[in-house]
């Protein structure tokens, strides 16, 4: 008799054991010790593997049997190992342990099966090598599968403990409700307990905690006349290198049936649109190869089986919904179901058009400051304080006295008072200031004046044009003037220029566009048949020096007016008063 | 500046048959612009507009002498009647004295004499209806002599009530500041100082010069011996005084932009052959003309070429000389340049460019022709911001949003509701109104004022604003910082959050990085259902402190994103991952958490769980459930259920063993 370590300590690798005997069996050698680590093949599980390391010798141990109460090691030896010698043992764990995981995973598969299946089915037997399974007398329905695989891993999520202890019949039947028959009544029994389930006899090597098992899938549940095999697997500690190619035998035919019966039954819930359902087959049906040769044909027929029914629900299916379409009554007159619907503002709608317009006779939109310092707007465009041309501009000053010795280094004087910029025009000596000609510049920004009436609001928006290069002409902004005007405003108008007065550009103008009623005739609307528009000019000779430029090489032309009048010509929104822009009244906005 | 010439007024100095119609489109096709011919009483009246560098131009011969240059440019004939400038002085002498000191510098040119035995009554009905045709109230002989000579010269006149000047003594020289005078419309003014001013014998002061005479020298009814007095000031002087004062009057708007000293003595002629004639009046004294520097002709050049480049084409020397002639420049052509010596009444030409548009304007801007620039472009990289800008609005507008847009200035109100600092914010020294003080040191106060107008009638309120906050920097202009502002009625936490995500996620920006960095908020004005979004921004449900404030009656959200930075950080170019040729796999799985639970970290451990998993969402919110999307998908093969269920166990023991989240039994 062998004393069977394994059967209180499962996690034990190695032992030393006294030798009972050596017999030759063949090619092999058959060992017998006093007691041993290594679990013979049985109750479904595996044999172990492992070394007997003797002083004289090591036996490779390729299997292992159980004859009545006596192990028997069934080694290759090298060397010599003989009787009444003391030796080590040693397994091949990471073998050992899978065997156990997998043991242990029937058992809990087991529980789940007994939590979601009829009483009726009773447990026949498991295997848990290669290709796992518990078998029942009964039957089971396939769909059964998700749910059995659920409460498996329930079970490992949480972790139960799996505890085997040795109790006497009596105290088994007392705590478990069912106890196979044939049991021995006169030695104890050895019994596995999984959480609070009920116990259950068990001779095999098992893992301490569920989660050890890893998560169960439950791969298939295989039905005939009289039983039920329900298959599962776990993953394996150390995966193997998935092969690049699928091997014949990868796969049982069970396993493929059970993947066809899966789809079939998806199908006909209807879970699957036709493509999906179509590539999913396809994809099964390259599965086939994976299975060993002699089984394909019964795979083959299930194959032939689900095809029919994928062809005939989807034809189904495809014929009642094109019944559907075709005859049901629908209210056509509903309204339709808009998409989410915002406005932008009136002035950026304006500006985003007029930046579009330059660009593409290449003219860039720029930004320069909105609060600037006094010089920008008036000294560097020629218009020294108390000019009687500042009149003009109704304009805020900013509250700061900026001593003078404590401002800008160079050009110190230039910097000490700051206003709300009336004009865009400050954008002109700035721009040149950054130092690369030829200039083509749309400056867009807020400009602010001192005012407010129908129309005029304290805070606008203008665009202002400068060209400088060589040679620029009043012809020059003559086209780019009628090309804006027939771009905004469309091709049907012209633009017209008539002397004007600004201390920034010589000469000067009034830019007027031709009344789009009348189109330059006149009419009740616009008198003469024509509008006025903004003012525009050649860029002063002071102005380009303040810039940095030479006015006896390059010449300029800049151009500057406000956006809301501009758009509000264009529009014909017979907006009658401006204010109405900033008042940011939503019923107003999202008219636009 | 405008004025109004009545027709006959104009055809006294101008010989033609232009129509008033042709007059009005010719003239503001090449000069003054005439904005529009009323009819009063059957005569034509011409409102014209004349810029404020042309005073030569600001009167009804000035207008006509415009006239004379033009017409002839559109085939109409037109002759300069009743030239001033050719009117020569009377020997004037009489027993009259005026004791007269005056500075050179001030009054560049005095004129006066005395006239006697005046009449001052009514003036002749012509006169009467010149005048008020011209808008200019008709008073007496003598004071519509004076209104007479300024609209039809542009040169300002005055009358003095002789015998009310103590000791016939007139000193010109600047004030003292706080000295007093009563004008002629009676109004007090306290003088601010260096104002051009006349003194009499008696100390006491008889004319703010240039701007109004003094009442106590006033023209009256019983006046028996007047002053006519013509002269010209020192620009700048004059502007001061009348803008300080803020007394506006036409004299002084003509005198600041410079009147000719060339025609004070003819008007000043013109004028005593009208007080003879109305009035009655004889010359009772000398002629007192104080002009220690005359005018001399200047000469200005211009290059041909520049001239040819500014038109765009090359005119004839000879119509070059023509205009110029005509317009009264002496003028001389050489090969490669235009030199003119320009008359008194133009010194608003001083430049080659000034020359350029004589030339243009009278040759016809309509008759330079319109041609695109035909040289390369700059090939400038537009701004970033610009463009991003546009990109933003336009996404929130076709998200579903409305912009507004608000006045950058705020109240003192303002300021206290959201607790912003004065010393922090750029003042407006002369604001419009008490609403409009402060430069907005933040976008959010004006958006949201602007937004809960409309709650009234909006249910559900989206709007956003992106424009500028104006940052203080001492001694410095301020930084002009770009903000985005969404506000949304109701509580809008998850939409604002997903809005942040959207743009984050067009800059190219991580949000959830952003968000992990939990800084701490830079204004209190949010509930604890609120977030920050890194350097980028904050949002989340504004508190109650705060809309009690506002007077807000319903919870509002807000989103604030700091664009520059966004615009800073933007990294919009896409990084190419290969498409998948395997579907993917998609399953729902229903959790159940505990109170309190926080879904983001549960879903960003999931995610970084198993590479087989590509995405994990949020599908379903219901009491203690979470319902999450999981996508599964193997870039290299199609994923059986087989392979896909440990990944499943996977996930859920995650959830359940961190998050204590467990699957929900069905």
């Amino acid at each position: 008799m062998t004393e069977l370590i394994y059967l209180t300590d499962s996690y034990k690798k190695e032992l030393t054991a006294n030798v009972i005997s050596v017999t030759p069996k063949g090619k092999m050698w058959e060992i017998v010790l006093d007691r041993t680590i290594f679990y013979p093949q049985g109750g479904g599980q595996s044999s172990d593997r492992g070394i007997i390391n003797a002083a004289s010798g090591t036996g490779q141990v390729k299997h292992v049997r159980l004859s009545g109460d006596t192990v028997i090691h069934e080694c290759a030896i090298t060397g010599s190992i003989a009787k009444d010698t003391k030796v080590a043992l040693s397994l091949d764990w990471p073998t050992r342990y899978q065997h156990m995981r997998v043991h242990s995973a029937g058992h809990i598969v087991h529980e789940a099966v007994k939590l979601v299946a009829p009483s009726s089915i009773v447990p026949v037997k498991g295997e848990h090598g290669a290709k796992p399974y518990i078998e029942y007398e009964g039957s089971l329905t396939i769909d059964k599968k998700y749910q059995i695989e659920k409460e498996a891993n329930i079970i490992v999520e949480k972790n139960l403990p799996l505890v085997t202890e040795f109790v006497s019949l009596e105290e088994l039947m007392r705590r478990s409700p069912w106890v196979p028959a044939h049991l021995p009544k006169n030695k104890p029994l050895r019994i596995l307990t999984i959480g609070n389930f009920a116990p259950i006899p068990d001779g095999g090597t098992q893992v301490a905690q569920a989660s050890e098992v890893g998560p169960i899938i439950i791969t298939n549940i295989e039905n005939d006349e009289t039983h039920v095999r329900v298959h599962y697997a776990i993953e394996l500690v150390q995966p193997t290198p998935v092969d690049t190619e699928p091997q014949e035998s990868s796969m049982t035919a069970a396993q493929l049936t059970g993947l066809l019966l899966d789809l079939q039954q998806d199908v006909l819930a209807q879970k699957l649109t036709l493509l999906e359902s179509k590539n999913a087959f396809a994809t099964l049906t390259k599965q086939i190869k994976l299975v060993p040769a002699a089984d394909r044909q019964s795979v083959g027929v299930v194959v032939t089986q689900v095809k029919q029914t994928i062809e005939k629900m989807l034809a189904q299916t495809h014929t009642s919904s094109l019944v559907t379409h075709n005859s049901t009554w629908a209210d056509v007159t509903m309204p339709g179901i808009l998409p989410p619907e915002g406005h932008l503002h009136i002035v950026t709608q304006a500006i985003s058009e007029i930046t579009r317009i330059f660009e593409r006779i290449g003219f860039t939109r720029v930004r320069h400051p909105e609060v600037d310092w006094d010089w920008y707007p008036f000294e560097s465009l020629n218009m020294p304080p108390n000019h009687p041309a500042r009149d003009e501009w109704e304009t805020f000053f900013i509250n700061t006295q900026i001593p003078i010795s404590k401002s800008q280094k160079e050009k110190n004087s230039k910097f000490t008072k700051m206003v709300l910029t009336p004009h865009t025009s400050n954008g002109q000596v700035r721009e040149m200031e950054k130092g690369h000609l030829p200039i083509r510049m749309i400056n867009i920004a807020k400009c602010y004046r001192r005012q407010i009436d129908v129309s005029h609001v304290p805070m606008f928006h203008q665009f202002e044009g400068l060209y400088v290069d060589h040679e620029v002409s009043i012809a020059h902004l003559k086209g780019v003037l009628d090309y804006f005007v027939k771009q905004f405003f469309g091709p049907e108008r012209k633009a017209r220029i008539r002397p004007f007065h600004f201390q920034f550009t010589e000469p000067s103008f009034e830019v007027d566009i031709s009344c789009g009623v009348c189109l330059g005739v006149g009419c009740k609307l616009c008198k003469s048949g024509w509008l006025e528009l903004g003012g525009a000019g050649m860029v002063h000779p002071v102005v380009l020096r303040n810039g940095g430029v030479d006015p006896n090489v390059y010449s300029g032309f800049a151009f500057g007016w406000g956006i809301e009048r501009t758009s509000m010509m264009k529009s014909g929104t017979k907006l009658d008063d401006i204010r109405l822009l900033y008042n940011n009244d939503l019923r107003f906005l999202e008219q636009f | 500046m405008n004025i109004l010439v009545p027709d006959s007024w104009l055809r006294t100095f101008l010989k033609t048959k232009a129509t008033p119609s042709q007059l009005k489109e010719y003239l503001s096709l090449c000069g003054p612009s005439i904005e529009r011919i009323y009819d009063d009483s059957g005569e034509p009246v011409y409102d014209v507009e004349i810029t404020t560098n042309r005073p030569d131009a600001m009167s009804v011969f000035g207008i006509a002498r415009e006239a004379s240059v033009i017409l002839p440019q559109f085939s109409i004939a037109a002759e300069l009647l009743y030239n001033p400038y050719l009117i020569k002085p009377i020997k004037a002498s009489g027993d009259n004295k005026l004791l007269i000191t005056t500075d050179a510098k001030l009054n560049p040119r005095w004129t006066s004499v005395v006239l006697g035995n005046v009449t001052v009554k009514d003036s002749p009905k012509w006169l009467q209806d010149w005048l008020t045709r011209t808008g200019i109230r008709p008073i007496n002989t003598i004071v519509d002599i004076t209104n007479y000579l300024m609209r039809a010269y542009g040169q300002p006149a005055h009358a003095f009530d002789y015998d009310a000047i103590a000791g016939h003594t007139m000193k010109l020289r600047a004030s003292i500041k706080g000295e007093k005078l009563t004008t002629l419309d009676g109004k007090l003014h306290v003088l601010p100082g260096d104002d051009i001013v006349i003194e009499d014998g008696s100390g006491r002061l008889i004319d703010l010069c240039g701007i109004m005479g003094g009442e106590n020298s006033a023209i009256t009814p019983t006046t028996k011996n007047v002053v006519l007095f013509l002269q010209t000031y020192e620009p700048v002087h004059i502007r001061k005084t009348s803008m300080k004062l803020a007394h506006r009057t036409e004299a002084a708007g003509l005198f600041e932009k410079g009147v000719d000293s060339e025609l004070v003595l003819p008007a000043l002629m013109e004028g005593v052959r009208l007080a003879q004639e109305i009035a009655g009046a004889n010359v009772a004294s000398r002629l007192y003309d104080l002009y220690p520097k005359p005018f001399t002709p200047y000469a200005v050049t211009a290059k041909k070429t520049k001239i040819h480049s500014y038109m765009g084409i090359v005119l004839p020397d000879r119509d070059v000389k023509s205009i110029l002639t005509n317009l009264g420049f002496t003028t001389s052509v050489t090969k490669g340049e235009i030199t003119v010596r320009v008359p008194s009444f133009r010194r608003d030409v001083t430049l080659d460019v000034d020359i350029i548009e004589e030339i243009a304007r009278i040759y016809g801007y309509q008759n330079i022709p319109s041609t695109l620039p035909n040289k390369a472009p700059p090939g400038n990289l537009p701004d970033p911001h610009l463009l991003w800008e546009e990109t933003i609005k336009t996404r929130l507008r076709d998200w579903g949003y409305t912009e507004l847009v608000t006045y950058s200035m705020i109240s003192e109100k303002t300021m206290q509701t959201f607790s912003m600092d004065p010393k922090e914010a750029y003042k407006i020294s002369n604001p419009l109104s008490d609403e409009w003080v402060y430069l907005r040191p933040q976008l959010f106060p004006t958006t949201i004022t602007a937004a809960i107008q409309n709650l009234g009638y909006t249910k559900n309120l989206k709007v956003f604003e992106l424009s500028m906050a104006y940052l203080y920097r001492p001694n410095d202009l301020p930084i002009e910082k770009s903000t985005l502002i969404v506000l949304w009625s109701g509580e809008k936490f998850l939409e604002a959050k997903g809005l942040a995500n959207a743009i984050c996620t067009l800059f190219g920006v991580d949000f959830d990085a952003a968000v992990a960095e939990k800084k701490p908020h830079m204004h209190s004005y949010y509930t604890q259902q609120s977030i920050t979004v890194g350097d980028y921004g904050s949002l989340g449900v504004l508190n109650q402190a705060l809309l009690d404030s506002l007077q807000v009656k319903i919870p509002m959200t807000r989103l604030y994103m700091n664009f520059d930075n966004l615009v800073r950080d933007a990294r919009p170019t896409k990084q190419y991952i290969p498409v998948p040729n395997h579907p993917s796999s998609d399953e729902d799985l229903a959790l159940v958490v505990p109170e309190q639970f926080e879904v983001g970290p549960l879903i960003a451990a999931m995610k970084a769980a198993h590479p087989l998993v590509r995405d994990v969402t949020l599908l379903d919110v219901h009491e203690q459930t979470r319902t999450l999307h999981v996508t599964y998908m193997d870039p290299k093969k199609t994923l059986t259920a087989y392979e896909i269920l440990p990944v499943r166990q996977k996930l859920l023991a995650l959830a359940l063993n961190t998050f204590g989240a467990t699957l929900k039994s069905n």
